[in-house]
């Protein structure tokens, strides 16, 4: 049945990304309430947003696409998932532009890229003439894009029933898919109540704690998105410390897999720790900040102030969030290093996070270690097992080649840095922070936060970087490659 | 099992320190000729080296016993170590050097043919020095073509099955006169190269001595030289012949046995590798030569000889340096770090991961790709229309990732140790592919004597696990090895 020669669906395509478009629209009405509320200047902006998101949408759901055949297979599933990932950003770079923020257009893009990627790398650098509104906006994108485009078309399109599986893999590459519920549909939806409960859980703990409720509702859809994009310059650093401390555990929590969180609500927390991959992530934080916090001990820093803040730190790199705290004294050359390690295991699969995911590293690290057993017992016969099921090794050469892609493609980037004339530890950082979604490299870039002074070549690739890393490389490759369009 | 074993290693060992020793007492040759003073110092480490070796030997008497995978693993590690901690020997007795880490490193860096040096200032180092750094190199060289090509596979270490799937098939060595036979063929090969680029270098510009060192380290892609800018100040006639010898010395030695015995339908079996090896070399030397050109402002001539002699270096892993390269821009620098990663040819004396593993690695990708969007197609991987079979790819992931780990964690623990980002990663990247130079005060002309001393050590493992391709070394670690 490979090799096929049917027609490729474009009316489904078409009324997928309408109908995506139109959940955008709506989405849209909680900036367009603040900017109301508060009067900052940026209505207009965002109704003739909302005006050209919807027309759009209802012309390629509705006339496009109309009453379209509901065969999806694996090419329509990359085909969707890249063009909608690519337009939707770009579409919701409008309100940057209309307000004012930006007056480039590559910087809108970059911010809208970085918003829905969830990456959290920022272009802005007077937070303070900011509208409230784009603040929300900025958040909000990364509240959608961290669940994920698809799984919004998968819970908001019932007919879908075939191809839901390929679209939900394209964002959701986890190994051993625990669904919670045998159908497809009911499982997304599922996991976006449990997405929505934790945001609003964060609001009221952050309202009760005394914040603003712009800022509030800002750092709660950032946060459990593991987004990072903050309201105020300079991360969260200006923030109170029961902030900080709300905001840790928080990306603790969103670094961990969805359905893991559903089985918690549910009152099965012993599923949570039959889960290999949820003790691996508590074994590396904690391990992690230990080693940290001795580095930092050694040289000199606070014990409880470096406690504290080695925790926030790894635990905002692994759940691949990037938010950062006030850094104690005795702050060396190590810990950006640090959090660049802890950035490639990345979070959990099946979470909002980013990164390699630590499954796949586990996958590996297990694989490795069997193939040295291999070289001894040259007849000896050694799974790798998670969670006790036994992983192909079909799927093992996945990994490997999906770990392989994402090292030349931080190479690459880092390259293309170094051409524009930065740093070759800047670069690195940048390639890597960006691939893995977490965002702002600290200490670099001459000591900002922003990526405004980058040239533009620069802010391109991190877009492509950003994209790569969100979609896991292969649903973008794929386009670009001649074999997709041949067979 | 091991236990039972551990006299074939000691006898292993000892025959190598005589061959050590004997290799000292040759250097004092150059001693008595340049009378640099060195005579006593060359004398007493050959034969202390050569009496330990001879004692090893004689207490451990052949035995026909099998010698056991876990044994060969031990026998290939130790004997890089136990010759570079011999090979020190000559720096203490001359007083060049005081320092054992120093020492070591050296050591280490010849005979892993990495070519990364302590001294601030090789000329002034007895001559008989100079040519045991060279003849380190030289014997280093060729000492990993033999394991490789010929002991290790008919010990049948699964982690060069890559290897014995590359050899062309009258040299696969299977019975013991077979091995024999391949490693006379292999050293005649390699004596004859030497010996021609001797002559090609010694028409030239150098006398008889730099000749003679030059050809020794190019041939193994080493990149010790005998004068402090390497080999930028010679004329452009030795520069191209070194050229020539360092693309040359990331070839697959088997390769020129067969083709000077007409053998050209075994040459098919490592045909894209080696075009593969010579179009990257090509492609990189002209894309150098016009960033120098356009950046540097050097004249065309200055540029092309300048680019293809460095590029040559480079994908050889060799470490010879023609220009400052410090002052060349970033992203060049960056390229040159990855193209050594990537290596010469598998059989050849350069280090990297290889091009026949780069190549399977990439093949693989876009196999994965394709499986991607026609998940029921089958698409083996094939090198040179052959099939590769599932167990080559996935040792060639596995070194991929180990060696991606060691480079991650010493340049880790080289920051810990207070050296700059950069610079650790040129340092490491430079030891574990065997290239030599790297990053800001350690590339170019620079050196390593101003590394600290961990530092130095790490860099010493760091050259030994890229020689011995990490598996092997690691393997030392696991305390299932250790277990009965």
């Amino acid at each position: 049945m490979h090799f096929h020669t049917r027609i490729f669906n474009t009316k489904l395509v078409a009324h997928l990304l309408g109908t995506v478009l139109l959940g955008i629209a709506g989405f849209m009405l909680l900036p367009i309430v603040v900017s109301f509320s508060c009067n900052d200047g940026a209505q207009r902006g965002f109704l003739f947003t909302l005006g050209v998101v919807s027309v759009l949408g209802v012309l390629l759901r509705n006339v496009l696409g109309r009453k379209p055949n509901y065969d999806f297979y694996e090419k329509e599933s990359f085909w969707l998932t890249s063009i909608v990932w690519i337009v939707v950003p770009m579409v919701c770079a409008l309100p940057y532009l209309l307000t004012g923020t930006f007056s480039s257009v590559v910087d809108a893009m970059f911010e809208s890229f970085s918003g829905f990627t969830s990456t959290g790398s920022t272009v802005v650098t007077d937070f303070d003439n900011i509208p409230k509104s784009i603040l929300v906006w900025r958040s909000m994108s990364q509240w959608i894009g961290g669940l994920g485009l698809m799984l919004l078309t998968i819970a908001v399109v019932r007919k879908l029933k075939k191809g839901m599986n390929h679209l939900y893999s394209a964002e959701f590459s986890g190994t051993v898919q625990q669904k919670i519920h045998p159908r497809m549909s009911t499982t997304v939806r599922r996991m976006w109540y449990v997405y929505i409960f934790f945001t609003l859980l964060l609001l009221v703990v952050l309202l009760v704690l005394g914040n603003d409720f712009v800022e509030a509702l800002c750092l709660s859809l950032s946060t459990i998105s593991t987004g990072g994009f903050s309201p105020r310059e300079y991360s969260i650093t200006s923030f109170g410390q029961s902030t900080q401390i709300a905001v840790a555990v928080f990306m603790f929590i969103s670094g961990i897999n969805i359905s893991l969180l559903y089985h918690l609500l549910t009152f099965r927390p012993r599923k949570l720790w039959q889960n290999e991959e949820f003790r691996r992530y508590l074994t590396i934080i904690l391990v992690a900040s230990i080693l940290l916090l001795l580095l930092l001990f050694a040289n000199g820093a606070d014990f409880f102030q470096a406690a504290k803040f080695s925790l926030f730190q790894v635990v905002s790199a692994i759940s691949t969030t990037g938010y950062y705290t006030v850094m104690p004294s005795g702050w060396i050359m190590i810990v950006p290093l640090f959090m660049f390690m802890l950035m490639f295991f990345g979070a959990c699969s099946g979470s909002s996070g980013g990164g390699i995911k630590i499954v796949r590293v586990l996958i590996l690290f297990k694989y490795v270690r069997n193939q040295f057993t291999v070289m001894l017992h040259p007849r000896a016969v050694v799974p790798v097992k998670i969670d006790g099921q036994i992983i192909q090794t079909s799927y093992i050469n996945k990994i490997f080649a999906f770990v392989f892609m994402y090292f030349v493609f931080i190479v690459l980037g880092a390259f293309v840095f170094m051409c524009c004339g930065l740093t070759l530890s800047d670069s690195l950082s940048i390639a890597l922070a960006n691939i893995s979604n977490i965002g702002p490299v600290i200490d670099t870039i001459g000591g900002s936060w922003s990526y405004a002074t980058l040239p533009l070549v620069a802010k391109l690739t991190i877009i492509f970087e950003m994209l790569l890393g969100r979609l896991e490389i292969f649903a973008i490759i794929a386009i670009f490659s001649p074999s997709y369009w041949r067979g | 099992m091991l236990k039972s074993n551990w006299k074939i290693l000691v006898r292993i060992l000892g025959i190598l320190l005589t061959g050590e020793g004997v290799l000292m007492l040759l250097c004092i040759a150059f001693s008595l000729h340049y009378n640099d003073g060195s005579v006593m110092a060359f004398l007493l480490s050959g034969l202390f080296t050569l009496s330990v070796g001879l004692f090893c030997v004689l207490s451990c008497p052949y035995d026909k016993k099998q010698i056991e995978k876990r044994m060969a693993y031990l026998i290939v590690t130790s004997v890089w170590i136990v010759m570079s901690l011999f090979g020190t020997l000559p720096f203490f007795a001359t007083g060049v050097i005081t320092n054992f880490t120093d020492a070591f490193f050296e050591m280490m860096s010849g005979f892993t043919t990495t070519g990364a040096t302590i001294f601030d200032d090789v000329e002034h180092l007895p001559k008989a020095l100079l040519f045991w750094r060279s003849l380190s190199q030289w014997i280093g060289g060729v000492g990993i073509v033999m394991l490789v090509l010929a002991v290790v596979p008919s010990l049948g270490i699964n982690s060069y099955s890559l290897y014995s799937a590359e050899l062309a098939g009258p040299l696969k060595a299977k019975t013991h006169t077979r091995v024999s036979s391949t490693v006379r063929n292999l050293w005649i090969t390699y004596l004859v190269l030497t010996v021609i680029f001797v002559l090609l270098l010694w028409c030239g510009d150098m006398d008889f001595f730099t000749a003679i060192n030059h050809a020794f380290t190019s041939i193994a892609s080493g990149g010790f030289s005998t004068s402090n800018s390497s080999i930028s100040q010679f004329s452009s006639y030795s520069q191209y012949v070194m050229a020539v010898a360092m693309w040359m010395s990331g070839i697959n030695l088997t390769l020129f046995y067969l083709f000077v015995r007409v053998k050209f339908s075994q040459l098919r079996s490592s045909l894209e590798q080696f075009f593969s090896y010579t179009f990257v070399f090509l492609v990189l030397a002209v894309v150098v030569m016009f960033v120098l050109h356009s950046t540097m402002g050097y004249e065309w001539s200055n540029s092309f000889r300048i680019a293809f002699v460095q590029t040559a270096s480079v994908v050889s892993t060799s470490g010879f340096v023609v220009d400052d390269t410090t002052l060349w821009v970033l992203p060049l620098n960056f390229l040159f770090l990855l193209f050594c990663i990537r290596g010469g040819m598998a059989g050849s004396t350069a280090g990297g991961l290889k091009v026949m593993r780069v190549l399977i690695l990439e093949k693989n990708v876009r196999n994965v790709m394709r499986n991607q969007l026609h998940p029921n197609a089958v698409n083996p991987l094939r090198l040179n229309g052959q099939p590769i079979s599932n167990d080559i790819i996935y040792n060639v992931m596995t070194l991929f990732f180990v060696y991606g780990i060691t480079i991650a964690v010493s340049m880790f623990l080289l920051i810990l140790c207070g050296v700059s980002t950069t610079e650790s990663l040129g340092a490491v990247v430079s030891s574990i592919t065997g290239y030599g130079p790297g990053l800001c005060s350690s590339g170019g002309f620079g050196n390593y004597a101003h590394f600290p001393t961990v530092a130095k050590w790490i860099l010493s493992f760091c050259m030994l696990a890229g020689r011995l391709e990490c598996i092997t070394i690691y393997m030392l670690f696991l305390p299932k090895f250790w277990k009965e």
